[in-house]
């Protein structure tokens, strides 16, 4: 049995310092919540609000129907694996995996036989009379997801799970969490700051900049329709491409380049505008009507990528990190297949097209996606 | 101008600015060094023979000193001059020992007489002749001159003398003062409540002795110098100060300084003590005191020991003639004039206080009162013993008198006193022939030395160090910098050790030290049964000192450890003002600290007393029983200590990840949980170290124990390293003695420390 969890108009203070502000949004009992966006957005302080380590300066979180704003941590039935990992360091992982047992005056035979299973399921048999300090990196993460489920909490929270390891484990360990998380079916909570593993994992992404939430839904929503230029350009990789040009009478142009708006798109005004593509809907042959000089190839394997620049297209620069606003000239990127990558050259010209299904407007004051 | 050259002349400039510091810098020293012995060799020197004294006067006694040799020296003018020499009074004797022996020093001196006998056997006074003396022999007064003889040679020419008469409240005693004791006890009836009659220091042996003297105590026996102090009627009379006690005839606490509190403040009827005592105060101001001669006790008249104060030639002299010419003045008829009209000081011939004397004149003034009051005191008393093992009887007295006045055995003390006389008594361990014990030290020191080099070798293969070996220019460099930590190391650390355990085999005898070979330690580790487990024994010693520093580090670790924890929330915000709290008690002293307790745990006037009044502590005396002499040491080196532990302990909880602690919080823990399991497995290897450094600073705590309980009752709560400075310095100047102890000070926490080393080393 999972709860759901719920957050209403969740606020949270530092002194002056606002961190978090009306984040509104719910999630499905058993889904895995992926928490993401920038350091510093406050995704681990709303994580540590459901663990009860912080306490809410506004709203309210519940739990299925319990609130639980002024309930102490362990009470709460949330099970948390931190991104240090927190084992205690001079218990064996015996000990640290039984010590959430043993505090709550579980006798031994018990405790024995709940260290046994979690230790079978996570394979830390071998290493049980090891000190922490003796394990690897994704043994001691092992360590402490199990150290979590022997409390058989109603509600994981995971921050930052795979930051401190490899290139490799990490794509390995990814798949296993999903399905560890997949197996005990309780509600989790993830932070990253990895939109790779937002998008790999969760059954819904909650994105989150400077403390407000810019958009919440499964990864294809997010993907295919996001809510505002941060989203978009945030999600995916390689990162959209936005276009700043102009809307007059249902078209769109920035340059040489020139599209029609769809019919029931809505909020379009004439005025400026940001156009967002991505590199996969840009089709690179022969018989495009726009071309571009190829200023740069990555070959990254099942797909390439081609950075172009065509002449007198603009891009809209703000989530870029530049401090001007104003468009300015940039490259285009566009995905090629792999092994067509290799075949490019530096200098070349190449002609594409735009899928015209696939794009996105945005407002460029306001960020907002429009239609 | 080039570069090149404007470099060169900016480099000479400097150089020439550096010479010219340093030219100015050597001129300055020079004429600091040399402007004291200018000075001496430019200002006039009067002709004639200088005659240098060494004196400790101060005040209307120096005055009047100075006033005395400009007459002398304007008698004299041409052939001598005197030239005085103020020395402070505790390091006349020292001084004189060291410079005279070797031909330096004064040529005349003036001391108390009680010192003569150790002055002439470090061979300090020159025996005097008849013409130093102004007066015949029998001009003086009786006994006086016994005082400046020792074994039968006079030495001293005797200039005034002190001794104790009664100072009474004319008020309390409105018919004047008391002829007998008795009297005084009796007025106990008329006086008001809070009010004793008699309050004199009843703890020292140096005020009991009118009450000793008038028994029929004597200190030496006449015929062979044996201790007898503690023997017959002397013995009884220690008795008294327990009896007058507890009769309410002497106030709770009878020491010199509540005396004086109580007289001054009206409460006593009668004191007891000497002519350098003014009364000040509520007494003083109403003027209503007066002086008379001790009154007598069980019909005998009471008596004290007088200090006779005597002008010596010393042995180093060049011109005896005339030093004894001075001393003949200095102890002469105007000097004695001259004294007693300006100082009140006492004259020294009997025929001044008979009938037809100077002194009747003067009778009913408050000079020629003390000086017929003193007269009495000498008549009824005895100059003060002036042998060389006279030192050696005080401190014992004083502890039965204290163990008397507290109620507690007299029998139990009188023993214990004769015990520590008897190893005064006891000759030293014969000199010993060097072979066997030499042998063996220097067996002990080759095979010390042998392992020191193994391991200092297998230390110095370790892989780590082998990188870092001192070779080439880099390793001189690093020498030099190491060099003075080195030789401070070497000077200040290991010298003294060495000269230590040296001494610890020789004995101090007669101001020689002679070899004893491991005599010191057997006399100390293998005594007689019957003493080994009472205080003053090392064991005993031991064992207090065992327990001392167990309950010191307890109280210390507890407190500290529990303090940093409660600080902790407030710590980051209250962080200067809890490092000003802490650093307070390191700041000051601990001495001052030590006295400072000291005094608050005063039977009368203590703070502690004050506050626990109303459980019934008034007037509780802590330092009468060994627990609660001990307990108010403990409460003293704890507040001392527990501020270490405490930010030892907070240092390592800054360090506690905050995650771990989180995790256990959710992990459901408890507080207590998390305590015991989280925090203090943490902050152990930080506290390991301190413990063992606290225990070792806690073991060697003198100043504490010394100055709080002053080891009482009885030394029994002193600790090995105040018993070591005990015999080396109050009971009878057992230097070698001392010494041992403190080599066995030193092997038991050399063994302590490599006991704990692999403590320390698991937590490294």
């Amino acid at each position: 049995m999972s709860v759901a969890l719920s957050f209403e108009h969740v606020g949270k203070k530092f002194g002056e310092t606002v961190v978090l502000s009306d984040v509104d949004f719910k999630t499905e009992a058993g889904e895995l919540v992926v928490l993401v966006g920038p350091s510093g957005c406050g995704k681990s302080t709303l994580m540590r609000l459901v663990a009860g380590l912080e306490t809410l300066t506004e709203g309210v979180i519940k739990a299925g129907d319990r609130v639980l704003n002024d309930v102490p941590p362990q009470e709460r039935g949330v099970g948390m694996v931190f991104q240090s990992y927190a084992l205690y360091p001079h218990m064996t992982v015996r000990d640290n995996l039984a010590f959430p047992l043993y505090v709550r005056g579980v006798k031994p035979p018990e405790r024995e036989a709940e260290v046994k299973r979690v230790a079978d399921m996570l394979s830390l048999g071998p290493l049980l009379e090891r000190l922490p300090k003796q394990l690897s990196g994704g043994q001691r993460q092992r360590v402490a997801i199990g150290r979590c489920l022997v409390r058989k909490p109603e509600i994981y929270c995971f921050d930052e799970p795979l930051s401190n390891l490899d290139a490799a484990l990490r794509s390995q360990i990814r798949v296993e969490l999903k399905a560890l998380q997949r197996e005990l079916g309780k509600t989790t909570i993830y932070v990253t700051h990895d939109q790779v593993e937002a998008m790999t994992m969760a059954d819904r992404i909650v994105v989150l900049h400077q403390g407000v939430v810019q958009q919440v839904g499964k990864p294809e929503e997010l993907y295919r329709h996001p809510k505002n230029r941060f989203v978009a350009r945030f999600i995916g990789t390689p990162a959209m491409n936005l276009i700043a040009g102009s809307v007059d009478a249902r078209r769109f142009s920035s340059g040489p380049l020139s599209v029609a708006l769809p019919a029931d798109g809505g909020g379009a005004r004439d005025g400026t505008a940001t156009l967002g593509v991505r590199a996969e809907h840009i089709q690179v042959h022969a018989e495009g009507r726009l071309s571009g000089v190829v200023m740069g190839v990555e070959p990254v394997g099942e797909a390439g990528y081609l950075h172009l620049a065509v002449r007198d297209l603009l891009f809209d620069t703000a989530e870029t990190g530049r401090s001007s606003d104003s468009p300015r000239r940039g490259l285009l990127c566009a995905s090629v297949p792999g092994r067509e990558a290799f075949s490019y050259r530096e200098g070349a010209t190449v002609h594409f097209d735009l899928a015209e299904d696939r794009l996105v407007l945005f407002d460029p004051k306001s960020g907002a996606a429009l239609d | 101008m080039t570069e090149a050259a404007r470099a060169a002349d900016a480099a000479r400039a400097l150089r020439r600015r550096t010479r010219i510091f340093l030219v100015t810098a050597a001129l300055a020293l020079l004429a600091v060094i040399l402007f004291r012995p200018i000075v001496i060799a430019t200002s006039p020197v009067p002709p004639g023979r200088r005659i240098v004294l060494w004196h400790s006067q101060r005040g209307a006694e120096k005055d009047a000193l100075e006033e005395l040799i400009r007459a002398f020296n304007v008698d004299h003018a041409g052939e001598l001059y005197v030239e005085p020499l103020n020395v402070p009074d505790g390091s006349m004797k020292d001084k004189l020992i060291r410079t005279v022996p070797r031909g330096g020093g004064p040529d005349v001196f003036i001391r108390p007489h009680n010192e003569l006998g150790e002055l002439v056997r470090d061979g300090v006074p020159r025996p005097l002749s008849p013409a130093a003396l102004p007066f015949g022999e029998a001009e003086y007064l009786p006994g006086l001159l016994d005082g400046t003889t020792f074994a039968g040679v006079r030495h001293g020419a005797p200039l005034t003398y002190k001794a104790l008469l009664l100072f009474y409240n004319t008020r309390l005693l409105p018919d004047g003062p008391p002829a007998t004791i008795e009297e005084l006890i009796q007025s106990r009836s008329t006086l008001p409540s809070g009010s004793y009659p008699l309050a004199y220091d009843a703890t020292s042996f140096f005020f009991h002795a009118p009450f000793f003297l008038a028994a029929g105590g004597q200190v030496f026996a006449a015929s062979d110098e044996r201790f007898t102090v503690f023997e017959g009627p002397g013995a009884e009379s220690f008795r008294l100060s327990g009896r007058l006690r507890a009769d309410g005839v002497l106030p709770p606490e009878p020491t010199y300084n509540e005396m004086l509190r109580l007289f001054e403040g009206g409460q006593a009827a009668a004191i007891v003590c000497g002519p350098w005592y003014t009364p000040q105060g509520t007494i003083a101001a109403s003027k209503e005191w007066g002086v008379a001669p001790l009154p007598s006790f069980e019909g005998r008249p009471l008596g004290s020991f007088v200090t006779v104060e005597a002008a010596f030639v010393s042995q180093s002299t060049t011109h005896p003639a005339e030093a004894e010419a001075l001393v003949a003045f200095l102890a002469g008829e105007r000097a004695q004039s001259l004294r007693f009209e300006r100082l009140a000081l006492p004259p020294v011939q009997s025929s001044m206080y008979g009938q037809g004397g100077e002194l009747e004149a003067s009778s009913s003034t408050l000079a020629g009162k003390l000086a017929r009051a003193e007269r009495l005191s000498l008549e009824h008393g005895q100059v003060t013993p002036n042998s060389t093992r006279m030192g050696a009887v005080w401190r014992p007295a004083d502890d039965v008198l204290k163990a008397s006045s507290a109620g507690r055995d007299v029998d139990a003390a009188l023993e214990d006193a004769r015990y520590a006389l008897a190893r005064v008594q006891t000759a030293a361990p014969p000199a010993r022939g060097p072979a066997l014990p030499g042998v063996l030290l220097a067996c002990l020191l080759l095979l010390g030395t042998v392992l020191l080099v193994r391991q200092v070798r297998t230390d110095m293969a370790a892989p780590d160090v082998a990188r870092s070996r001192l070779v080439g220019s880099w390793g001189r460099a690093a020498l030099a910098y190491l060099a003075p930590g080195v030789v401070a190391t070497f000077v200040l650390v290991l010298t003294p050790v060495v000269v230590a355990a040296g001494m610890s085999m020789f004995e101090y005898v007669e101001g020689r030290f002679v070899f004893v070979g491991l005599d010191n330690f057997r006399d100390i580790l293998l005594p007689p049964l019957d003493r080994a487990f009472e205080a003053r024994s090392f064991y005993f010693a031991l064992g207090v000192t065992v327990l001392w520093t167990l309950l010191n580090v307890l109280l210390h670790l507890t407190l500290g450890v529990a303090l940093a924890l409660l600080l902790r929330p407030t710590w980051v915000r209250f962080r200067t003002g809890y490092r000003i709290l802490l650093v307070l008690p390191w700041a000051i002293p601990n001495y001052i600290t030590a006295l400072m307790w000291k005094g608050m745990f005063n039977a009368q006037v203590g703070a502690i007393n004050a506050l626990l009044s109303p459980f019934g502590f008034e007037g509780f005396a802590w330092f009468d029983s060994f627990g609660t002499a001990f307990f108010a040491n403990l409460v003293t080196n704890t507040w001392l200590g527990f501020p270490f532990m405490m930010v030892v302990t907070l240092g390592a909880l800054t360090s506690l990840p905050k995650e771990v602690e989180e995790a256990s919080i959710l992990d459901g823990a408890s507080r207590w949980q998390r305590l015991v399991h989280v925090v203090l497995p943490h902050i152990r290897p930080a506290l390991v170290p301190s413990i063992i450094l606290g225990s070792v600073w806690t073991f060697n705590m003198f100043n504490v124990v010394y100055l709080v309980s002053g080891g009482e009752p009885g030394s029994q709560t002193d600790i090995l390293v105040s018993e070591a400075y005990r015999w080396a310095f109050e009971r009878g100047q057992r230097f070698g003695y001392a010494a041992a102890y403190s080599v066995l000070i030193f092997a038991f926490l050399v063994l302590y420390g490599r006991m704990t080393r692999r403590a320390a080393k698991e937590e490294a």
